[in-house]
């Protein structure tokens, strides 16, 4: 391959689309490389397809974590022949090895974050500030936004620290379920406000795609457009410009570096089909193959000026990450049962939430919030209710708790008048950054091709406790104010038991290892997700995040990214790079 | 994988399911399929085809556990006047899909189910009949009740209780994601529709969101 490249992005998701797609458009030469194969939502996504058309029902198994039909593809929490090893509290940590990465399995939540957000250090004590302000980003988030489509609520209704796109770039939101406006009517009681949940989903026509017809669900991908994905709204466009060349199947594990110069002059990969390990060379590279193989990379990278990993004379590559803490209740409401058959299916998410409402006064007056950050609260899209066709996971397993030697008439009764009657709320929320995660490369375990593995190493905070305790007081009394039954009752036992959460990464928004800073001594990246060590060197997946909050991270991944793609092109016109 | 390993993995769980079973060679003779069961089973894999979905195990349940299976999901799903049986649906074949995947889960059902059928039939031939399905309607039903009962009221052994909850389990699933099943507790979606307006006038009113 001739090496004619201004820039190599090592991976297609998220990240690395909009790196892509912000790089060709101002005429920058780039090779993309995906380390799984191509992927077209168009053709490759099940939509209408019914549970009972796939093995099982549709039912999660080992080979398809979320199900037959879900998007991704030679992904989940574990890859064949691509293991990771864990301690401490354990880890899970999702992949998928396709072009758009986990851009099609997604629930397409884009919430923004919020200026209280990027300064944790000096507001709450707590992790650090971020290098950049909620200044800085808002012109991204808009640019962003405008690129990828999202509907939300009215910008006006915004409550503190949870800022919500402006009206010029906002599409409307479809109207609240059944189920939400209880929901709604409930917290409204409890002085919370609720509103739309910023969705990158289209309800209006934009740039050639369609606007969603409200059905399927949207982790299977979307062949329409209307939900967002890195293929449709990046990675097509990038190609469109001429710009763009991609390599799928190419797996990479190294950044090469000339150490006269300390430069980096490109990435070794493997051809996962041939085995072949091939060196491509390009002016500037661009690592977004997602958070936790970023850090895996820099560590492997090891050269003679670089003994402990690439760009790591600070010693945090790996260090401070982090994932969405979480809660769930399964409840039923009576209200609810033996309703006319109605289509609630909507766009398969949530269409109403609560953003975190206690904030300075408000949480001193409240006194019981003794924690930094927040969390939402939603009504989950994967616990029962009528978020579309009925499937075994998430509709008959709630629905059979507490029934024990229920058969027969009985039964059929009972299906009749509680489907659609019972469900589950729940809360994600912001993890207190710490050095106690971390990955390291494990000493034994290589991965098929003998590339060391990452090792995981997690424990969740005191302060992620008592969040977590906090959205369980939180769940229960919101429903008791929707007069809801509460289904499974094991929380005091697990309160008392001192654990609330699983192991980390089970929300799929891992993010942190590469974090940025204004100090080169204690981060990875500079305010523009540049190294510190190897000025042509940049980060553009989940790695620059110095903390988590409740706001799911992936357009903030995408707002930085374009701001270091701005800088790459800025700094190519003046010959810098 | 070397076939030696392949081997010693099935035998493994063959063991395995003989050690929850708590049974031995008798146990194998009722069920010659068990210790046969997935050898060379594969599972659909993590690249699969969405539009062509295609089940890539074989099914290996024998007559006799369908027969009696096809009872007992009729006495969990009836017929009424609003829906057929469980088995005028087929969804037996689907329990024989379930428990035949070479998946963790099913696997254990597998284990859960076809000793909860060997002790029915042990039952069964209390009242002189070979297998469960061998009943009167009647005994099938007293037989299934005084399991459920207890079931209910928690003196069923732990083996019991698995058998009931997972049977209730599959055979709901398989038959509430099918037409008449979804069309039995109203399910009305997974159709394309213009704008996403809520909940009807009627039902608003029902659940007193005016």
């Amino acid at each position: 391959m001739a090496d004619n490249h201004d820039v190599i992005v090592v991976g297609s998701g998220a990240g690395g689309g909009m790196m892509v797609h912000t790089l060709t458009k101002a005429g920058v030469n780039v090779l993309l490389l995906e380390a799984g194969r191509d992927f077209d939502p168009k053709t490759e996504t099940a939509m209408f397809q019914w549970p009972r058309e796939a093995p099982l029902r549709d039912q999660r198994t080992p080979d398809k974590n979320s199900g037959f039909f879900d998007a991704t593809v030679n992904g989940g929490f574990n890859v064949d022949g691509q293991p990771y090893t864990t301690e401490g509290e354990g880890f899970r940590w999702w992949r998928a090895r396709q072009l758009g990465g986990r851009t099609h399995h997604f629930g397409r939540q884009t919430p923004r974050y919020g200026p209280d957000d990027f300064k944790s250090l000096t507001n709450t004590g707590r992790a650090d500030d971020w290098p950049v302000s909620y200044d800085d980003m808002e012109p991204y988030y808009d640019r962003v936004e405008e690129v990828m489509g999202l509907f939300g609520p009215d910008p006006d209704e915004a409550v503190h620290n949870s800022p919500q796109s402006p009206n010029h770039i906002r599409q409307e939101p479809p109207a609240p379920r059944a189920s939400e406006l209880i929901f709604a009517k409930a917290l409204k009681k409890m002085g919370i406000k609720t509103m739309a949940h910023p969705t990158a989903i289209l309800t209006s026509p934009l740039h050639g795609r369609d606007a969603c017809f409200y059905a399927t669900n949207c982790i299977r991908g979307c062949s329409i457009g209307a939900a967002f994905d890195s293929v449709v709204s990046f990675i097509n466009p990038a190609k469109e410009t001429g710009k763009l060349t991609i390599l799928t199947n190419a797996v990479v594990y190294k950044v090469l570096v000339n150490e006269d110069s300390n430069k980096a002059t490109g990435v070794r990969y493997i051809n996962s089909e041939t085995e072949e390990h091939i060196d491509v060379h390009a002016k500037v590279v661009v690592l977004a193959p997602a958070a936790m193989e970023t850090s895996r990379i820099l560590l492997n990278s090891k050269t003679y000026n670089a003994p402990d990993g690439l760009a790591n004379s600070s010693g945090a590559v790996g260090k401070y990450l982090s994932d969405t803490t979480g809660a769930g209740l399964p409840i039923q409401i009576p209200a609810l049962e033996n309703l006319p058959p109605h289509n609630e299916d909507g766009v398969s998410q949530p269409h109403l939430y609560a953003p975190w409402w206690l904030h300075g006064d408000d949480k001193k007056e409240g006194g019981d919030a003794d924690f930094s950050g927040g969390y939402k609260l939603e009504v989950s899209p994967y616990g029962g209710g009528r978020f579309g066709p009925p499937g075994m996971d998430d509709t008959f397993r709630g629905m059979l708790i507490g029934k024990k030697g229920l058969y027969g008439k009985k039964l059929k009764d009972y299906m009749r008048r509680f489907y659609g009657s019972t469900m589950t709320i729940r809360c994600l929320g912001s993890m207190t950054v710490t050095a106690d995660n971390y990955l390291t490369l494990d000493p034994q375990v290589k991965d098929k091709w003998g590339i060391p593995v990452p090792k995981f190493h997690w424990k969740w905070s005191d302060e992620d406790f008592r969040r977590t305790s906090h959205m369980y007081d939180s769940l229960y009394k919101l429903a008791e104010n929707m007069g809801a039954v509460v289904l499974a009752d094991r929380f005091e036992e697990r309160r008392k038991s001192g654990k609330l959460s699983g192991p980390g990464g089970g929300t799929n928004h891992e993010v942190g290892g590469t974090r940025m800073g204004d100090d080169p001594k204690t981060s990875v990246l500079n305010k523009y997700s540049q190294t510190w060590d190897v000025n042509n060197l940049y980060v553009a997946d989940g790695g620059p995040f110095v903390t988590h909050t409740e706001k799911n991270p992936t357009l903030t991944i995408m707002a930085l990214s374009m701001r270091a793609g701005d800088n790459i092109i800025d700094r190519l016109k003046k010959g810098e790079l | 994988m070397s076939k030696k390993q392949k081997m010693t993995a099935n035998r493994r769980r063959v063991l395995k399911l003989m050690a929850i079973a708590g049974t031995s060679a008798a146990y194998l003779q009722n069920y010659p399929n068990m210790a046969n069961a997935q050898v060379s089973q594969k599972g659909y894999g993590q690249d699969v085809d969405v539009n062509n979905p295609v089940v890539t195990w074989d099914k290996t349940l024998d007559a006799n556990q369908l027969k009696s299976l096809s009872v007992i999901g009729d006495l969990i799903i009836p017929a009424d006047d609003k829906s057929p049986s469980a088995s005028q649906l087929n969804i037996t074949d689907f329990v024989d899909e379930w428990v035949s995947a070479p998946y963790p889960t099913q696997e254990k059902d597998r284990a859960t189910i076809t000793y909860g059928l060997e002790r029915l039939n042990t039952q069964a031939n209390a009242l002189d009949a070979r297998y469960f399905h061998d009943l009167n309607g009647d005994q099938q039903a007293a037989i299934f009740d005084k399991l459920a009962v207890s079931v209910e009221n928690e003196t069923a052994s732990e083996e019991e209780d698995l058998f009931m909850d997972r049977l209730v389990y599959i055979y709901v699933g398989g038959y509430y994601t099918t037409d008449e099943g979804m069309e039995d507790i109203g399910y009305a979606g997974n159709v394309p529709i213009e704008t996403f307006d809520g909940p009807p006038a009627e039902i608003r009113k029902l659940i007193g969101i005016e």
